[in-house]
């Protein structure tokens, strides 16, 4: 198809298109005014109904708004009376206040006057306690002067008595100490003349053995003399032998006879210490406390006089005193050697030894031998004899015998 | 240790050392004492016979047994002086009552021999 001849085609087209779209708006149109119409009413309505909401409305508003503000005023004025009440009740506070300080004033003050007068009557009071006190200090002074004149009394005459008493332990230690210087003392002259016999002793040895050595030396001149001269003078010789035997058996006498004057010495020495030993006997006991010396046997010092001599000779060899420590060195040095002491002991007294086996010895027998057993006696001392000794060996050489006999049995 | 022999040997030279006193005479610490020595030795060689004695015999002796024991107890209370000691009643008495146990050992295990 062409252009030309289509397009008249075409606007009647459109004109019935036109057509159909015009009708279409004036529906529309129609439309849109019918629900204008429409709802311009329901807006008047609508406005109508809110206009009467609105007065509705406001009037409650208005009447509320109008509540409000009296009750705004109200409760202005009733904050405005609260202030008012407020001022009025601190004014009233204060002045309570104000009177409380007053009556608290007036109530200190009560009170100070009160103490005030409390004072006064404790004052009144101290005076009359401290009066009180005084009187009853005077009291107490005068029972303590009382008192205390008694003590000192009393302390005079514990001062008298303990000087008494002091005096005596005084006096006590005086003896004491008397004794045991009179104990040391002696002591000290028995070692003195314990060593003055030993010198003596010894230079009387000296003493002698030089004369016997002069007499031979004398004796061997004469000899010597006489020799060469032997055949001139036989008789003579004979003659001069005869003098200087006699001279020798006259020096030999005299060596004797000193040799018995120290052994006489020696006894009389020996007396003298037991004598000494004996006086000191009783005084043990003062001794030993002095020098503070235990005693080790309880029962040999409880019968100190009837041990006597022995008992005091026992100690003197044992003791540990140096004094008597001394002495023993110097008893020992002197004489022979060890146990002198005990020997000495022993020949003083074993004749009485022999009375006294039956009660101071129990025997019996070993192979045959009697053997003794030995026993403390208070008055004869324990004595080991020497046959005491002597049977003991004996005894050994029995058991020996026997001890072989077993074994050549065994070995057999 | 000394064999049985050597031990008898030397009793028999303590017992050569031991001297006869007599009335007078010193007591030396020596005289005590080498009896001190003798027993113990003398308690040895028993002890070692009697050993002898079981292992021969087979049999034991209860009493042998306590006297050995006795004089071996004995022995140990013994002790030795020297110079300045005294010589003690116990000191004496000791030795005398070793040597009488040791004299029963002896005489028993001679008869059940």
């Amino acid at each position: 198809m062409s252009f030309s001849g289509s397009y008249p085609a075409k606007i009647i087209d459109l004109g019935v298109v036109g057509q159909i779209y015009v009708v279409e708006v004036t529906d529309v149109f129609k439309g849109a005014d019918y629900l204008s119409k429409t709802s311009l009413k329901n807006f008047s309505d609508a406005g109508k109904s809110a206009d009467y909401i609105c007065k509705d409305v406001l009037k409650p508003v208005s009447e509320s708004m109008r509540a409000s503000d009296r009750h705004y005023w109200l409760m202005v004025k009733v904050l405005s009376d609260s202030g008012v009440v407020s001022d009025y009740m601190c004014r009233y506070v204060l002045r309570v206040f104000s009177d409380y300080a007053v009556g608290e004033f007036l109530a200190l003050r009560l009170p100070t006057k009160e103490c005030r007068e409390c004072v006064t009557v404790s004052d009144y009071m101290c005076r009359d306690v401290l009066k009180s006190l005084v009187e009853a200090g005077v009291a107490v002074e005068s029972v303590s002067r009382n008192v205390l004149k008694s003590h000192a009394d009393l302390g005079a005459v514990t001062d008298w008595s303990s000087k008494d008493v002091l005096r005596v332990f005084v006096d006590a230690g005086k003896l004491t100490e008397y004794v045991i210087k009179g104990v040391l003392k002696r002591l000290e002259e028995v070692s003195v003349v314990s060593d003055w016999t030993k010198k003596s002793v010894l230079r009387n040895f000296v003493d002698v053995g030089l004369v016997s050595d002069l007499v031979a030396k004398d004796f061997y001149k004469r000899f010597e003399f006489e020799v060469p001269s032997a055949g001139y003078v036989k008789a003579l010789m004979g003659k001069e032998f005869r003098e200087s035997i006699t001279v020798s058996d006259w020096m030999k006498k005299g060596v004797f006879k000193r040799f018995a004057e120290t052994g006489v010495v020696n006894e009389v020495f020996m007396k003298q210490v037991l004598k000494v030993l004996e006086f000191e006997v009783p005084s043990a006991g003062y001794v030993r406390v002095g020098i503070g010396k235990s005693v080790k046997d309880e029962a040999v010092i409880s019968d100190w006089l009837v041990k006597s001599l022995i008992k005091s000779f026992h100690e003197f060899v044992v003791a540990r005193d140096a004094p008597y420590r001394a002495i023993t060195l110097v008893f020992r040095d002197m004489v022979f050697g060890e146990y002198w002491a005990i020997k000495s002991k022993y020949v003083v007294l074993r004749d009485s030894s022999k009375m006294k086996d039956i009660l101071t010895k129990i025997a019996y027998t070993i192979y045959g031998h009697d053997v003794r057993r030995v026993y403390w006696h208070k008055v004869w001392g324990d004595i080991i004899e020497d046959t005491d000794h002597n049977v003991k060996i004996e005894v050994c050489k029995a058991l020996l015998d026997a001890m072989k006999r077993v074994r050549d049995k065994l070995e057999a | 240790m000394m064999s049985l022999d050597e031990l008898i040997a030397n009793l028999e030279s303590l017992i050569g050392q031991m001297e006869y006193v007599k009335d007078g005479d010193f007591v030396f610490a020596r005289h005590p004492n080498l009896f001190v020595d003798w027993l113990e030795d003398a308690i040895t060689v028993c002890k070692e016979l009697y050993e002898r004695f079981k292992t021969k015999t087979g049999t034991t002796l209860p009493n042998v047994e306590e006297w050995l024991s006795m004089a071996e107890r004995r022995h140990g209370f013994t002790r030795k002086v020297k110079f300045g000691d005294i010589v003690l009643t116990k000191d004496h008495n000791l030795i005398i009552d070793i040597m009488k146990p040791l004299e029963l050992a002896l005489r028993e295990m001679e008869e059940n021999l």
